[in-house]
């Protein structure tokens, strides 16, 4: 109990430590973490818990980003509040993982794969390309002005003033941000722990096996398939309303492909190895862009394009740590350690 | 006595292959049924149709004089019906105890609502499906191992392992697909007591097995196949000596040898 | 009907291409089980180099058609020795590591592949300014060029021979067993260490190809190109069942015919509500449609899991 009272001290301090020491890009970049963090939870329930692979998660992630958009910006002169969009955004993207989900029930492994993404591709181009004849989605110019994240008269994009205390924007984000990730990360681990979660993870080792006990395998796939696009779009919607401005370009097989990454790298089926995952890979990037910098002070100058170098010793640190870690790098081995020792 | 378990006239074929020909047979309830038959008989075939793996392409199951759902292995269980595989078929990456909480999925209710709010009703459940699996953990004698992976366990001890997880489902047939296999003169006997004490606790086993003598001494009624169809059933010992069961076993000309 | 029979053309030139790709992700599919998502990016090496080596040497005053055949091999050696290594250290290591970590090897890979490709070649498109050949031929208003010609012939001939190899030759033999099973095949004596690496090293090849015909049919060579590519390509050999020849060249063909169809008609069918914009749809739409009512795809074999 003492661990957990000064690891939330320790979160809850950790962006004012930030945004003083490296400054406010820094705490806005955690707070993009965050955001991949809820993707992660959500994809884990259908890779890490239910073993469906899915290579077109990002699409639920889109739903909710676009519906907070669209009922929450000039475009269609609609301005809702964020205790309605957030679970409109969160039931479409849930809605569209029921629906998507649905015809792939009885597809296997690699072939669930491919599927997935196809499907994720397509919502990107119709994202793309619903622009005309009605324009819905304003096509690749994306949709902008989007109203911030906001309850009644407090707006979290802007900063907080508590008498002499200014919250700055990011920080405000950023313990935002953090309930719903405490949420999310309640939820699943409950999940993970309850007679659900043992059907999926019954489902994902002998999906035959799991039906000769009872369990209805067609259904708790479709809900696996359902909760984790909820979380996507929930996801979702907060990141259209912090950036201000959506276009499919930031819904991509390659990000997909990255949540996939980060449930995978730490340790997939259980959160801390979620945790793990998407930290460090949302954040490696980030450190990564100071190469120009290392560069100058090996050589003297800039040799190598430092956009590249960055994606190259991404895609090195990718290769290299799975190489070493094949399971994970925290595997779950650890965890049924310490279960026994409960 | 009664019959719990009523097959008529079940066939199957795959493509060309007939695994299965006009199968009628029953198990009584609370009996100890042995099904035999060389290799490629057909007696897994009937293990998929009876718990709805496979469709049978003609013929009808009744459980209890109710027609049984085909083709819906997850309805079927529900109907009390609960299953070995031959090539053993547990959940690996998880342990020895969680793979019998799984088994008691279709005892409880617990909602993905009623797990994210962990109300009362779903913590009490939690609880009562605990104390069930640690009692047919020690039912099979596995308790100390409740917290290994399944996947290390002992070829044995794996066996008995899926024999609890299908226990754990309380079903009223136990369907067990060569159970034996593999295992050496001590195991079987605890095996055979096993099944034994499960009968007695009343619930009805369905058993394919090789080994002709331990399955004779097991069991008070067997079947027994051959190509797909049903040459002999009744008490073991007429069974035996039953000559197209000796013909099947030793081949043709050998029947005065045996 | 003009139109129609022209895009069925234009179709099967795009369709063998993809049946060359999608040979590769089938052969190690059908072996290892995995997706080899570094593959389209082979294929963008093979053709970058080859687009490089042939502008070089053309500029050294060789004829087309010599610079393109030194091209050819050049860059189909480089693409050997590069399945060869992504094998050896990427996926080899992993044999037996869960089922999820070569794919994330793989998607790295990937990613090196193409910033590595970025630095050498940049991020521009690069023009092959070479017309190849103005022959055409025309009939009835379709027209079929000579490169179409040399492309689809190409492609024919290649799996022709890959068929022959894989059914008529010891390699072949010791393919399909390993495709069987890895552990049977062992105990035959087979040594399916070095029929893996050959199968990257021959997918690679065709990869290689397959990249020299879709920079020489588009003109344009970039370095993200392997990435749809190879996406297509994948689909391609889902449609016809992984792991099954046949399928994937059949899955290219017919993925390449159903793309230029498409985007030829979707406007007409739809009064121009959708545009040729959408043609990337088609190929998942149909690959969707296609596995909703054949999960194996369409030779894959449907039959029930043995239990
Ligand atoms: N899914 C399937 N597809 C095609 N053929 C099958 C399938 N399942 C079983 N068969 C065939 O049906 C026949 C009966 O097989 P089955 O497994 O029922 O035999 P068995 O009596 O259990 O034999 P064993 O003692 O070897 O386990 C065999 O010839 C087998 O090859
Ligand atoms: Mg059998």
């Amino acid at each position: 109990m003492k661990k957990n009272i000064s690891l939330l001290v320790a979160v809850l301090l950790l962006p004012w430590l930030l945004y003083f020491s490296a400054g406010q890009s820094w705490v806005r970049i955690i707070d993009f973490s965050l955001l991949y963090l809820m993707l992660s939870l959500g994809l884990n329930v259908v890779v890490g818990y239910a073993g469906l692979l899915d290579l077109g998660y990002i699409a639920f992630f889109a739903v909710g980003a676009y519906c907070y958009a669209l009922l929450s910006s000039p475009q269609f002169g609609i301005h809702w509040p964020l205790l309605v969009i957030l679970p409109i955004g969160a039931v479409c993207a849930g809605l569209f993982g029921v629906l998507l989900g649905a015809p792939t029930l009885r597809l296997k492994g690699d072939y669930l794969a491919i599927v997935t993404l196809g499907f994720g591709e397509i919502i990107r181009i119709f994202l793309n390309n619903l622009s005309s004849p009605v324009n819905i989605t304003n096509g690749p110019q994306g949709i902008s002005d989007i109203d911030p994240l906001h309850l009644g008269s407090i707006v979290f994009n802007h900063g907080l003033v508590f008498g002499d205390i200014r919250i700055p924007s990011v920080i405000n984000i950023y313990y935002l941000f953090l309930l719903a990730v405490i949420i999310t990360m309640i939820f699943s681990s409950r999940l993970e722990r309850s007679r659900v979660g043992r059907a999926w993870m019954a489902i994902r080792e002998d999906e035959l096996a799991a039906s000769c006990v009872g369990i209805h395998t067609k259904r708790y796939k479709l809900l696996a398939f359902g909760l984790g696009a909820t979380m996507g779009g929930l996801s979702g919607g907060l990141f259209a309303g912090f950036q201000g401005f959506v276009s499919p370009e930031s819904f991509t097989l390659m990000e997909s492909v990255m949540i996939l990454c980060m449930v995978v790298l730490g340790g997939m089926g259980h959160i801390p190895g979620v945790i793990v995952g998407s930290l460090l890979l949302s954040i490696l990037p980030e450190v990564l862009r100071e190469t120009a910098g290392w560069q100058r002070g090996l050589f003297g100058q800039v040799i190598v394009d430092p956009a590249n170098l960055r994606l190259i010793m991404f895609a090195l640190a990718l290769v290299v740590m799975m190489l070493v870690r094949p399971e994970g790098l925290i595997p779950s081995a650890l965890r049924r350690k310490e279960m026994q020792h409960e | 006595m009664n019959n719990l378990l009523e097959l008529n006239h079940v066939s199957k074929r795959f493509g060309g292959l007939v695994a299965l020909k006009e199968v009628s047979m029953h198990i009584p309830e609370q009996a100890i049924v042995g099904l035999i038959g060389p290799n490629g008989a057909g007696k897994t075939t009937l293990f998929n149709i009876i718990t709805g793996l496979y469709r049978p392409d003609q013929g009808e199951l009744l459980l209890r004089h109710q027609p049984l759902p085909v083709g819906m292995p997850h309805k079927i269980a529900q109907h009390g019906i609960a299953r070995t595989f031959q090539n053993i078929r547990l959940f690996n990456n998880l342990t020895v105890l969680e793979n019998i909480l799984v088994g008691r999925h279709m005892r409880s209710q617990a909602s993905v609502l009623g797990a994210i709010l962990n109300t009362k009703r779903t913590r009490l459940e939690e609880k009562n499906i605990r104390e069930k699996a640690l009692f047919f953990l020690n039912y099979v004698g596995l308790t100390h191992r409740a917290h290994d992976y399944a996947k290390v366990l002992s070829y044995g001890d794996q066996r008995r392992l899926e024999i609890a997880r299908a226990l754990a489902t309380e079903p009223q047939l136990l369907a067990l697909d060569e159970p034996a296999a593999g295992m050496n003169i001590k195991e079987r006997n605890d095996l055979a007591l096993l099944i034994q004490q499960i009968q007695q606790d009343g619930t009805a086993v369905l058993v394919i097995e090789h080994d002709v003598k331990w399955i004779m001494s097991l069991c008070q009624h067997i079947t027994v196949l051959n190509f797909g169809e049903v040459i002999a059933a009744g008490d073991p010992h007429a069974v035996q000596n039953h000559p197209k069961v000796i013909e099947a076993y030793l081949g043709k000309g050998q029947h005065h040898a045996a | 009907m003009s139109t129609f029979w022209q895009q069925v053309v234009n179709g099967l030139t795009l369709g063998s291409i993809y049946a060359l790709v999608a040979l590769g992700y089938t052969m190690v599919y059908g072996i290892m089980e995995l997706i080899n998502f570094a593959h389209g990016d082979v294929v963008m090496v093979g053709a970058l180099i080859a687009l490089s080596v042939s502008e070089l040497l053309i500029h050294q005053g060789l004829s087309l058609p010599l610079a393109l055949s030194i091209a050819i091999m050049v860059s189909v050696l480089v693409c050997m020795v590069l399945g060869w290594t992504i094998e050896k250290i990427a996926y080899r290591p992993l044999r037996h590591a869960p089922k999820l970590a070569p794919l994330i090897t793989a998607i790295g890979l990937s990613l090196l592949l193409q910033q590595i490709a970025a630095l050498i070649w940049g991020k521009s498109y690069l023009p092959f300014s070479h017309t190849l050949t103005t022959t055409s031929w025309s009939w009835h208003g379709v027209v079929i060029s000579a490169l179409q010609l040399d492309i689809f012939g190409l492609s024919l001939l290649l799996m022709f021979l890959l068929w022959h190899l894989v059914h008529h030759s010891k390699l072949g033999r010791a393919m399909r067993a390993t495709a069987q099973s890895v552990a049977f095949a062992q105990l035959m004596g087979v040594n399916t260490d070095r029929v893996i690496s050959q199968t990257f090293v021959i997918g690679s090849a065709l990869a290689a190809v397959a990249g020299v015909m879709d920079v020489m049919y588009y003109a344009v060579g970039n370095y993200t190109m392997g990435f749809l590519l190879g996406l297509k390509a994948f689909t391609a050999a889902v449609l016809g069942g992984i792991g099954n020849l046949k399928g994937a060249m059949l899955g290219g063909l017919l993925l390449g015919v159903v793309e230029a169809l498409g985007a030829g008609y979707i406007g007409d069918i739809t009064h121009g509500f959708f545009g040729s914009n959408y043609k990337d749809v088609f190929a998942f739409l149909v690959l969707i449609l296609v596995l909703i009512f054949k999960p194996n795809g369409l030779l894959g074999s449907n039959t029930q899991e043995k239990v």
